[in-house]
Formats: structure tokens, sequence, C-alpha cells
């Protein structure tokens, strides 16, 4: 037990850590060199205390929650609390630490007040190709030494004293030698942004009122989320679905998930996943840990910010050598695949007990176009990488349709590129690009569309790779609602040599050959034929479904149609 | 004598001022605002303020919230969209990004027009400016003819690529010009946002589209009212880059006015600034609901070429300021068996619990009641006396659920408000690569003086200013803005392909396409400032630095310019990256003169306190002077604990500070010496 703590020392400091992580974004986004940093915020920012519980957070991708924790604990186990020193920097990317892929650097920092380590700063960033085989995206990898150099903890700054060798390493083995190095620097920088303001807060307040207060924060969330899960009904609720497959071998992957939830406890038991694949979808165990705490906090008081107190009633039951852990040499490039389908499963399995909260399946992934060449312009030549996430449809909910074209779930305030960025930078033209008709799913709310996006690449030998999941299993509805329509890509569309594909490494195309992709929609809630008939016919004038689908599906009889304006 | 007046319009009130152009002194009223003529409500006040004589009013500025009130309640104009054909969805799309982390309930902005709304036209500009496919006219005629049935009341046209080569989006325009009704206004993206990004250039393109109706009614409306008056010399609308730009250009560009709500201040604050020899200066406003704050360096307010208005980007230069929900209204309430403020407000009505609407939620403001921060009796100059009793009740109640004293839970609100409002300080110094206590404090709005020393402690802050009529400082600081017009060009080549001749032409062609008329207003008006800048970023990068030229002219002098100006911003420069321009832009700048002292008539010897009240500080109970300011003495000194109280708004000075009278009226208060405030 500690000291009691005014409730006013407990909010000031509990939005000082939350001010504080927000101070270390700030400081990320401002040296970063690459762009999917800074701009599409690729990246979790956090401070922990001694124990890596989290104090404070920011905004960055979802699907990081809860796992930088597992990284600090891993190098704490190794070296033990005293093997820290005041100004050191660690950098780490393994995929069995850190359970994602090796492009994503995990950096962290022990913070010390006068003499004691008492936190930890942290940041992980993607910064693109470490040593992996491919400049682009690789998607047919079979173990994790064709994805990228492996870094085990390193102390990259001792006491103060940056490594340079150590940063030699790192940025000799990316294709972008010198963002690889701002990036860090960047990374490092806003660990000591974030030490720096936990050292005001420790010095203003004097540790043991910092650590009471603490106490009383973990506790406030702890209470909360007990009584939201206490809430929910017991019992035990199952869902299952499949990925297309791991892009080796062919055949779907499994992941089930059941969720049984007694008094103020939840647990998410994972039995029933597949084994581990050959192709690169397994996960680590630990952020197959961070998906299922981004289902639960979806669910459970998703607007609270989240601290070291949260998810205390959550347990995660993760099959041994299951896709969810992965083991050397497993590859895990696409680590997220089967994480964003559990995520849309937990909500599938509760929705008979959480109507309000749920909303049926989205188009599920990050829909990765890549296209690599060589521009050759004039005199010059250069490499490109395009690495393109497309946008999907969004599920919909009890009380409002899905949301059209909008990026994965798990990926946040990331941001599509603009098509004019595209033409400009790389030598490729976009044909068209708009919302994909007909291609929700049908339901008293509708989900959300896909899009529809065509490609041409103008220089000979450009090489286009796919990943393009979610064909098996769709986005699904709910109570009634109806299944969306999946994605494909079509190479060459309307010629002879037309091609309908999801997933490809590397396929040369020709100059002047176009790609269109077509990505999915979100799953539909409740039957279409209680959808509003207004809704049905506003969405046949915009233009969203056809006349014939308004009337098929939606059962809009011919009185109540419209004519189109296009 | 000649004066000058202006209008800042607000959600409940309009601050009306008048300047006296040779002794500085001004006159202040606040007027209901009317949200169904609001140009009524501002001539009623004009009215008010010259008792019906308009023959001395030299000028006039105004702001208006009326484009942003048409956004927010979505009473706009029917408004179409033409673009290019196979990319109809760009608007609705967006960027696909969803800022809260964990919603699964997502729903986008309400569009401001709907898909059927957008038309295509066939046409194609290439990255490289080439025309691939000319606009086909009888296409367009027919097109007309669609938005002339659909009854269209104004039209958006944006292209592909139209901010490298706006001929395709010019041709359309022409043909639609001449085959709609004269009274639908078309505007085409590369006028409004001449820049890469073809979301953010139709968003900010289509939100013009959809207010311009709306605003040139308003200021016809005005023009007319004030012409009736007998008043027919220029009238000036405020922008959001902090300058004034004339009646038309407002009526055809109203997105550059859309975001002017905090720039008076700002513009003010600057100017207050300057006039104390203070160029660092954190402009601070607090009023009900909002709690913002803007950064002056050196001399100038900073701006951001993007921002975002209900949730939609917008690529208009604009004032930048950091806005939390913390206001005088802010709510306080529990959540497991602990303390959190806002962002709920309790609004104007029924307001905080001390006012006696039916209030019955603690508030920041009932808090400053509890603790004695505020004389009951005297708010709004008496005219609406504030009851501690039902303030005092609230926070019984409230701090009961915590386990405190209705004093302890009240000083907790302040210190939970003043604690949130540091850190949104330290984040937007941060942000520019700056240290707050670099800065001195400058405090208006209803609420800023109230917690603006507390506010400075917390930031070790050394003074904090508050301005005379700090409740209508943002009507005084539009007086202060600049005259100005704006014009830019998308130029994207690499700098070092550029020579200063190059430069040159392009600012010159940029000047050459500027309306004739407002250029020769500005140059009856007085000595025309030409500033120069580029929108510079290194290779591969998105975003771009607005690099002010001010004198610079070879393209070394501007790389390296380009290169500090970034590390300031980003912490790291790139000296060895290739530099692009991406668009020039070019302001003709009419200073307006600082208006020198503005304070009230001081009467002769010290003012003594007319009574005090008791009043907590860092829970130690102080016997608390209340001063009307109107009755200060130039060079007097007020010590803390002291309220100083005027029409529309209180300042606090805490135990360890003192209060002093600057020659231009306004509250100097400085750290006592040999006090040691720390907690």
């Amino acid at each position: 037990m500690t000291a009691p703590v005014s409730p006013v020392v407990v909010e000031v400091v509990r939005n000082a850590f939350n001010s504080a992580a927000e101070e270390m974004s700030v400081s990320l986004f401002r040296g970063a060199h690459t762009p999917v940093i800074y701009e599409a915020k690729d990246c979790a920012v956090g401070l922990y205390d001694a124990d890596a519980r989290l104090l404070g957070q920011a905004p960055g991708l979802p699907i990081f929650l809860g796992n930088i924790q597992a990284c600090i604990q891993h190098v704490t186990a190794k070296i033990g609390l005293d093997g820290y020193a005041d100004g050191d920097v660690f950098v780490l990317n393994d995929a069995y630490i850190q359970g994602s892929h090796l492009t994503d650097i995990t950096v962290l920092a022990p913070i010390f007040v006068d003499g004691a380590l008492v936190a930890f700063a942290a940041t992980r960033a993607d910064g693109g190709h470490l040593g992996g085989k491919d400049l682009g995206v690789s998607t047919g990898t079979r173990h994790i030494y064709e994805e990228g150099l492996r870094i085990p903890p390193v102390r990259l700054v001792k006491a103060g004293v940056p490594d340079e060798e150590i940063f030699d390493l790192l940025s000799l083995n990316s294709f972008f030698h010198s963002a690889r190095r701002g990036d860090l620097e960047a990374q490092i920088a806003a660990c000591y942004k974030g030490a720096e303001r936990i050292r005001a807060i420790y010095r203003k307040f004097g540790r043991p009122v910092v650590e009471a207060a603490t106490a009383d924060i973990f506790r406030q969330s702890e209470e909360l989320d007990r009584r939201a899960v206490a809430a929910i009904p017991d019992g035990t609720y199952t869902a299952s679905g499949l990925i297309d497959d791991d892009g080796v071998s062919g055949t779907p992957v499994r992941v089930q998930a059941t969720v049984r939830v007694a008094g103020d406890e939840i647990t998410v038991d994972l039995t029933g996943s597949s084994p581990a694949t050959p192709g690169p979808v397994n996960s680590g165990r630990v952020q197959a840990i961070s998906a299922c705490r981004v289902a639960f906090k979806e669910l459970i008081n998703p607007e609270a910010p989240v601290t070291g107190g949260n998810f205390r009633n959550l347990s995660v039951v993760i099959p041994e050598g299951s896709v969810f852990d992965a083991h050397e040499p497993s590859p895990v490039q696409w680590y997220y695949t089967p994480l964003g389908l559990l995520i849309d499963l937990v909500q599938q399995a509760l929705a008979p007990v959480l109507p309000e909260r749920v909303a049926a399946a989205h188009f599920g992934d990050s829909m990765i176009v890549s296209f690599v060449g060589t521009a050759r312009d004039g005199a010059g030549a250069e490499d490109f990488v395009l690495i393109d996430a497309e946008t999907g449809g969004w599920g919909a909910f009890h009380d409002g349709d899905g949301q059209d074209a909008m990026i994965n779930v798990i990926n946040g305030d990331f941001k599509n590129l603009p098509i004019e960025f595209v033409e400009n930078k790389f030598p490729i033209t976009v044909e068209s690009y708009g919302l994909r008709q007909d291609s929700e799913g049908a339901g008293r709310f509708r989900g959300g569309l896909g899009v529809h996006k065509t490609f041409r690449v103008e220089q000979e030998g450009t090489a286009l790779s796919l990943w393009l999941d979610r064909s098996v299993t769709p986005a699904w509805g709910l109570f009634g609602g109806h299944e969306a329509t999946g994605p494909v890509a079509i190479v060459a569309p309307g010629t002879p040599d037309e091609r309908r594909l999801n997933k490809i490494t590397d396929l040369r195309l020709p100059a002047g050959r176009s790609v269109q992709i077509l990505t999915g929609g979100g799953g539909g809630y409740g039957d279409p034929h209680d959808r509003d008939r207004e809704h049905v016919a506003r969405d046949v004038t915009d233009g969203y479904i056809s006349a014939r689908r308004a009337e098929e599906v939606y059962g809009l009889d011919a009185s109540q149609a419209v004519t189109t304006t296009d | 004598m000649p004066y000058r007046l202006a209008a800042d319009v607000g959600g409940t009130f309009t601050d009306i001022v008048r300047l006296d152009e040779a002794t500085g002194a001004c006159l202040a009223t606040k007027v209901p605002t009317t949200p169904d003529d609001i140009a009524a409500g501002v001539v009623r006040g004009f009215d008010e303020i010259v008792d019906g004589d308009y023959s001395d009013v030299t000028g006039i500025v105004y702001g208006t919230t009326a484009g942003l009130n048409a956004l927010i309640q979505r009473t706009g104009a029917r408004t179409a969209l033409v673009t290019t054909r196979g990319f109809r969805d760009v608007y609705e799309i967006g960027r696909g990004n969803h800022p809260d982390m964990y919603d699964n309930q997502y729903r986008k902005p309400e569009p401001l027009l709907r898909r059927r709304d957008v038309l295509e036209a066939t046409e194609r500009v290439d990255r490289h400016g080439r025309v691939v496919t000319p606009v086909d006219h009888g296409e367009l005629r027919a097109l007309a003819q669609r938005l002339t049935d659909g009854g269209y009341e104004s039209v958006a046209v944006a292209f592909l690529h139209s901010y490298v080569n706006p001929a395709n989006e010019r041709a359309a325009a022409e043909i639609l010009r001449t085959a709609l009704p004269s009274t639908v206004p078309v505007t085409l993206s590369n006028d409004i946002a001449p820049e890469l990004g073809e979301y953010e250039r139709v968003s900010t393109t289509v939100l013009n589209a959809y207010v311009t109706p709306v605003i040139r009614r308003y200021v016809t409306r005005l023009r007319h009212l004030l012409t009736e008056r007998g008043f027919t010399g220029h009238a000036f609308v405020m922008q959001s880059n902090g300058g004034v730009l004339t009646e038309q250009v407002a009526a055809a560009q109203p997105v550059r006015i859309i975001m002017s709500g905090p720039v008076g201040g700002v513009i003010g604050a600057g100017a207050i600034g300057a006039g104390l020899g203070t160029g660092h200066v954190l402009a601070v406003d607090m009023g009900g609901t909002s709690f913002d704050v803007s950064l002056i360096v050196d001399g100038a307010p900073q701006i951001a070429l993007e921002s975002h208005l209900e949730g939609f980007p917008v690529l208009a230069p604009s004032v930048q300021t950091l806005s939390i929900g913390a206001g005088g209204g802010s709510i306080a309430w529990t959540e497991a068996d602990s303390m959190r403020l806002g962002p709920r407000s309790s609004g104007a009505r029924p307001g905080p619990v001390c006012y006696g609407l039916g209030g019955r939620e603690p508030t920041t403001t009932d808090a400053n009641v509890v603790l004695g921060r505020i004389a009951t009796e005297d708010f709004l100059g008496g005219r609406m006396p504030l009851s501690p009793d039902l303030a005092g009740r609230a926070l019984d109640d409230y701090g009961a659920r915590l386990g405190l004293s209705a004093a302890e839970a009240a000083e907790g609100i302040l210190t939970v408000a003043n604690s949130a409002m540091a850190d949104a300080i330290r984040q937007i110094t941060l942000q520019r690569g700056l240290d707050a206590r670099d800065f001195t404090l400058l405090a208006y709005g209803g609420a800023g003086p109230l917690h603006a020393v507390a506010l400075a402690e917390e930031l070790e802050i050394g003074r904090v200013v508050v301005p005379p009529r700090p409740g209508a400082f943002s009507a005084w600081g539009m007086l202060h803005a600049p005259l100005r017009h704006d014009g830019a060009v998308s130029v994207l080549r690499p700098l070092d392909a550029l020579t200063a001749e190059d430069l040159d032409d392009t600012f010159a062609a940029i000047r050459a396409g500027l309306d004739p008329g407002i250029v020769a207003t500005l140059e009856a008006d007085g000595s025309v400032r030409e500033q120069r800048s580029l929108d510079l970023r290194y290779r591969g990068q998105k975003y771009s630095v607005n690099l002010p030229l001010d004198g610079l002219a070879g393209t070394g002098s501007i790389r390296a310019a380009f290169d500090a100006r970034y590390r300031v911003l980003f912490g790291f420069a790139s000296p060895d990256t290739p530099v692009e321009v991406v668009n020039a832009r070019l302001a003709l700048v009419v200073k307006q003169a600082y208006a020198g002292p503005h304070g009230v008539p001081q009467p002769a010897g010290p003012a003594r306190p007319r009574h005090s009240i008791q009043g907590r500080y860092d829970g130690l109970r102080h016997v608390t002077a209340v001063v009307d300011r109107d009755d200060l003495a130039a060079d007097e000194q007020v010590p803390g604990p002291a309220v100083l109280t005027e029409l529309t708004a209180t300042t606090v000075v805490p135990p360890g500070w003192r209060a002093a009278v600057e020659a231009d009226g306004s509250l100097s208060i400085t750290r006592l010496p040999d006090t040691d405030t720390a907690r």
C-alpha cells in the first residue's frame, strides 16, 4: 500500500503523464525523416514505470497497444534493473521479442531520478527497409532471415555516449541510409524528451507522491475495466474465420477466438487457431496479446486513455506453436493479417451480449499494393519503391452505416497517399479512383463501400506485389446483416491478358500495363429489408448501390425506386 | 475627431470598439449578436458607439463567424462540384484516417455536398502540367444546363494537377460562368489553393464555394446598412492570416476569413507586445468554453499553411491557435471516485452554478468564486451579481464525493485546469522549438486574466500583461491588423534550377495577376510593402515550410536560410538533400500604425481598495483587496493578493506578485522580489 494522495494531485499527474507522451510524440514527428512516421504515424510512443507498466501514451498505431511493455520486460529480464545506466538507450527489433515485423524499430531508455531508476521512455517506428531481400514489401518469405536484419536488445547509447559503430551498422543495412540514422536519432530525442518531463514531474511532487498517484491512476483504470466487464452477461462466446493463405502454401489459415466472461474477468482463448505457417503470417505472442487488447479496448471504455491499470482483468490464451506464437525461424512480415481478423472475430463473438458496442466486420487488412522499379528520366535512373495501403469499407453498427473507404482499423490515423503525390513521385499514372458500387454488406445499417483504383505503369519491367487478403472470409454482417464483397486485383483488365489475383510477388509488368485494385466493403447490421426506404433510395440516387441491388437485396419495390443521376 | 470602428462578432455577443486615431483613446461596447441577420446587430452596435453620426468614421474593420456558423450548422449554399472524370469520389473518400484510435463506430464528418452533386468532366492534365485531354466544350455546356436545372447556388471546380497548369480548370470555368445564372459563383481550386494534394485542395475549394453566397449576402447587407447611414469609406474584413482585406476579396474568397475568429486578439497581442518592447508573446484567450493559445515570435504571429475545420482540411494560411476545452464553464465531474474536469461545458445557459440559472454541476468559474478570485457583487459591473452560496454548496457536494472540503475541491479544480493549460502551452512552444520561459504571457477574454498569473507560475514565466478591456480585446486588435492582399503560384521546381531573375519574374507575375482595383485601394491607403515568401521542402517530402524572403535574393542564401529554419522547426537539417520550391507567395501589405497609449483617463492619487474579500491561495486564507481597475493611476502598483475588477473581466494578482499600470494602460504583473513562490 502506498500513502494516500490528494485526488487533485492524482488528476494533475495523470494529465501530465499523457501530456509528456504527447511531447515525445511531437519530438518524434519533428525529427523523423521517413514520411510513414511523421505523416502516416506508423509509430507508438509511451512512458512506463520501472515495472514496465504504462503511465501515458500518445496516439499512434493502435496495434502496438501494450507490446512495448514486453520489450522493456525482456531487456530487464536479461540485464536486471541494476544493469541500466543513466543515459543508456537500447534498440531492438527482433520479431520474437516485440512480436511484429523487422522494419518496426523499438527504442527504449531508462529514466533516472536522483540516481534511482523510476521509469522508462520508449518509442517504436517503422522506418522501412532494413536488410530484407526486397526493397518493397516481401510477400513470399519462408524464414525470418529473408525479411531483414534481426536486432537483439543493443545499447545504442551507452551512458549518454552514442555508439557510432552500431549507428553505422544499422544505417548501412538500410536502402535509405541517412533516413535510417535520422529516424533513430528522432526516436532517441523523443525518449530524452519523455525523460525530461518525467524528471520534472518527480521533482515537482516527489517520488512517494508520484508513485502513490500512479497506483491510484492504475486503480481507476482497473475499476472502470472491471465495472464494464461485470456488466457483460457471463458466458462463453465463440467466432472463427479464415485468412486466404499464408502467401506461400496456398491453404487458408484459421483464426478462432473463444471469449469467456466470468464476473469481472474476461478471457480471449485462441485455441483452435492454425499452427504456425510456412509463410509470413505468424505473429509473436506479445503482438497477439496486443491485438486482443485492441479488441477489448474497442468494446470497453474506448475513449479513456490507456494506463498500466488496464487489461488486468483480461487473460489471453495462446496455443503453443500456433500462428500467434511465432518462433525462430518463422517469417512474420504480414503478422497483422490474422490479427485484424482476430479483432473483428472478438466483436462477432460478443455481438449477442454487446449489440450496441460492436460493429460488423470491416474489409479487414491493409490491402498493400507495391510497385518497385527503376525510373529513367532523361539522363538519370533511380530506383523507386511505392507501397500503397488501399482503403476499404468498415462495418455497420447499431445506429449507423459503416464508413466508406477507410484505412484498416488497426492503423488508426494512418492516411492514404494522394494521387497527385503518387504521380509526381513515381512513373505511374492513376487512371481512376472511386467508391466500388455494391461492394457493401447490405443491412438495416449498411457496411461501407470498398474502392476501385486503377494504376498504369509507365516503365517497362516495373514489379508488382500484392497482398489483398480477406477474400475467403470477407467482412461478415451481424444480426441479419449481409457479408460484403471481398478484394481482388485485375491485371490488364478488359484485355486478353486479364488476370485476377489477390497475392503476388514481383510480377514484372510491361510499360503501359494497367492494374485495377478492388477492395472489399464492410459488413451490414440488421436485415436489409428493415433499412429505411428513404436511405435505400438515397443510396441509389447517389450511386452507392445499383437500382437492381436495391430491389433484389433491400427489397425496394419499383414504385419507390428513383432514377440515378449518373 | 477622426476615428475607426471594429466589430468582433461572437456567438452570443458582438464587441464594438471605437478608436481615436490621433490619441489612441478608445470606447467599447457589447451588443447581442443577431444570428438571423448578423449585419443588423453589428450596425446597431456601431450606431450606439458613434451616437448615430458616421461623419468622423474613417474606416471600419469587422470579423464574422457567419461562414463558420454556416459550416457548423450545414446551412451553406447548395453546392455542386465539377471534377476530373474518374475521380468523382476524392472529396468523399478523403484520406481514410480515423483520429480516435479505438473507435470502431467512427463517422466521417458530414460532407458539405452529396455524391449526386459531384459531376465529372472529361479532361486530364498530367504531373508535368501537360494537357493530355482538353475540356470538351459541348459536354461542359450540357453540364452547366444540369447545374442550372438542379438549382445549385454555388459551383466548385477542381481538376487533377491544376496547381501546375490551371488551363483546363479555367477553360471549364469560362464555359460554366457564361452558361450559369450570374448569381451562381464559380470557385476554382487553383485560385483558392494552388497546391499539390487533391483531397485537401478539393476540400478547400468546396468549403469556399459552400460559404461564398452566405458571406456575399452578409457583406452586401452590411455595406447597404452603412451606406444608408451615410458611411461610404472603406470597410475591411479580418482574414485568418492576420491581415485585413477588402469586402470584394472577402466575398469572393471567404475561405480566407473563415478562421478569423481568434485572430484579432493575436494581432492585438503583437501590437501591445511591440509597444512594451517584447517580441515573444504568448497570447492567451480564455472564455466560457475554450482556452486558445497562440504564439507571437519576434513580433510575428505564427502562421499555419493548413488547418482543420469540423474535420475538413483547409489550405488557407491562418494564425496558428491551439484550442483546448478548458473555459470558465468547464464542468467538474467524477469517475472511478476520481476528479475530472471538462471538456463538457455549462455553456451560457444554464451557466455555472453561481449564475443562479439552474446550473447544478460545479465549474471552473464556481471554483474561482469560492476561492475569492471573483468579486461576486461587481460581476459585469454589478449588473449580474453571482451567488457564492450556490457555488459553495455545489462544491461542498462535489468535494464530499472525493473526501475534500469545498475549498480544497475548488483549489483542486483550478490546479487541474491550470495544469492542462500549461501542458498545452508547453506543446505549442515545443512544436516551434521554443521555450515558454522566454515569453511574456498576455491574457484576455473574460476568464484569461483570472488564470494568467497561476499559469505563468506553472510555466516559470516572469511577466504577465493584461491589456485594457480584455473582454473586447479582439475587436481592438483588429484595428491594428495590416491591410493585406495575397497571391500565390505553384512552382514545383528544384531551387538550384532557378536564378534570382527567375524568382523576380515569378513574383512579378503574381503581382501582375492581382486585382488592380484592390491594389489601387491599398496604394491609396498608405505605403505598400511587398512581402515575398517561398514554400520550400526537401525533395521527397510532402509538407513544405514557408520561408519569408525578407531581402534574400540569391538561391544560395535562400537555401542556407531554409536549412536554418528547418533546423529550428524540426531539430535537424539535410544540407545535402536537394530543395524544391513548391509555391511562391506574394503579399502586398500596408501596416497600421500602432495607436499608442490607449488607456483610460488616469485619476490623480492612488486608488484605495473599495473593499476586501476572503481569498484562498495554496491552502491559506488571505484578505484580498478588491480594486476597480478604472481607479488605478499611472505607475501605481498593487501588491497581491488582489482582485482587479472591470466591466468584462477580473484580473487575479496572487500573493507574491504585484501589478503595475503601464503607460499604455496595460497591467503588467511581475513576481515580487525576495519572495519564493515555488510550491
